[in-house]
């Protein structure tokens, strides 16, 4: 975690595509098919637009300042005391952020494969996971990366292959029965997750190594459309299957993965899918993490992030356990609060020193 | 209460057999800034086990009247029914 960890930029899509597509792919099914019925697909599609909008302002001041963090080109666009305003309402939220993400965890937990077991347990078992991840650095995630990703993804077609039997296309008509409202409703929900939280992810671009730099935009963007793509197809296939009650089933693709039955050879493999899809949870949960730690040494102009992993963690952990333990809160943050947060302190930041970067550009010119 | 008490020490004995002594040779600032961090890990265990209805993230206190759930004001909010 020091100036000198460096990866490559294959990698750093890797971990961006676990970062957008890691928790998203297990809750964003349910939600945006209860708001907008059919119509869920085509609301992310709208949201996945605005996202690649956000993506382009990061990339547009990542090909600014290709060696500074957020941070660093935030102190020389509007000044210290400036960055200080704005930073730290962003460290606050990313406290809050890693702890959603593991009580996310904890719900799923709880209501699908580990009904008995304290949330506590499986929450501290979780953040000792990823608190050594994120202490042992960038470069062994980006190391660890490329195999989970590959199973992630594998068990995610998977799910959708094997369920192929149980496709009713004709479901997915009418597209819209109640017009573009819900459909724009359910738009914001998938923007401020996860699409507006890609902002954070401009703290660790700089961790590419130089010669990659140049093809970092193409991946990224390409990252971004593959995450889109999986999103999709996980709303589609569970309008296919599920019908009108896939907005009312939580965790979409894990209740495809209960339903595959194939020559009673295949069945109850839905744990294995379901451990598969909580690494994608634990890697952006770890990525966050390490976001976290990067803002907050860089932040207070600290040397040594390690020695405050634990402690960080700490924390989120028990915010995680003793903040929006009731279903029914957490999922009125996510669908309400989440995304005005979002906009406040992610990208409302962003947006600010585009424009000023933007502006001292005409200027010099 | 008990299995919440072993958990948050098993964890705190961990943290601070693995930080304390790489500590001493840190700069001032990450020492205090870590024991800031761990004065709010004392305020949050303390909710934890105690379930005590203190403001948190979810629960915001301003002078005498709570606001439970800051966005929605909704006062069946206040120390939500904790699951565990």
């Amino acid at each position: 975690m020091d100036k000198l960890e460096r990866i490559n930029s294959v990698q750093m899509t890797m971990l961006f595509l676990f970062f957008m597509t890691g928790s998203s792919i297990v809750i964003i099914p349910a939600p945006l098919t209860n708001v907008a019925g059919n119509g869920g697909w085509i609301a992310l599609l709208i949201a996945l637009a605005m996202g690649m909008l956000l993506l382009a302002c990061v990339l547009y001041l990542f090909r600014r300042f290709p060696e500074q963090s957020m941070i660093e080109y935030s102190r020389l666009l509007i000044g210290r005391a400036a960055t200080a305003l704005l930073f730290i309402p962003f460290t606050c939220v990313m406290f809050w952020h890693v702890a959603g993400i593991v009580i996310e965890i904890g719900l799923f937990f709880k209501s699908t494969m580990l009904k008995e077991t304290p949330t506590y347990a499986v929450n501290s078992l979780l953040f000792a996971t990823i608190a050594l991840t994120v202490r042992a650095g960038i470069e062994a995630i980006a190391r660890m990366v490329a195999v989970l990703l590959v199973l992630m993804f594998g068990f995610i077609i998977l799910v959708c292959v094997l369920v192929g039997n149980l496709y009713h296309p004709e479901y997915l008509l009418p597209l819209m029965p109640e017009g573009i409202g819900p459909v724009l409703n359910a738009a914001y929900i998938a923007y401020g997750f996860p699409y507006s939280e890609l902002v954070a992810f401009a703290m660790i671009l700089p961790c590419v190594w130089t010669k990659d730099k140049p093809s970092v935009s193409k991946h990224l963007f390409l990252g971004l459309a593959i995450n889109g793509a999986t999103l999709i197809l996980s709303i589609v296939c569970s309008i296919m299957v599920l019908g009108p009650l896939s907005g009312d089933l939580k965790y979409s693709l894990y209740q495809l993965s209960r339903l595959i039955f194939i020559q009673e050879i295949i069945e109850r493999i839905e744990s294995v899918i379901g451990f598969s899809l909580i690494v994608g949870f634990y890697f952006k949960a770890s990525i966050l993490l390490h976001i976290l730690m990067r803002t907050v040494t860089q932040l207070l102009g600290l040397k040594d992030e390690r020695i405050l992993v634990f402690p960080v963690s700490f924390v989120c952990l028990l915010l995680s356990i003793t903040t929006y333990t009731n279903e029914a809160s957490m999922e009125e943050l996510v669908n309400l609060t989440w995304p005005l947060i979002n906009n406040l302190a992610y990208v409302g930041p962003l947006l600010l020193m585009t424009g000023v970067a933007l502006f001292r550009r005409r200027m010099a010119k | 209460m008990f299995g919440k008490l072993v958990c948050l020490l098993a964890l705190a004995a961990g943290m601070l057999i693995a930080d304390l002594p790489k500590l001493g040779g840190t700069g001032r600032g990450e020492r205090l800034l870590y024991g800031a961090l761990c004065a709010v890990v004392l305020y949050l265990a303390v909710i934890f086990v105690t379930d005590a209805p203190l403001p948190n993230l979810d629960i915001c206190s301003i002078g005498s009247s709570d606001l439970p759930n800051c966005s929605s004001g909704d006062s069946t909010r206040r120390n939500p029914n904790r699951t565990r």
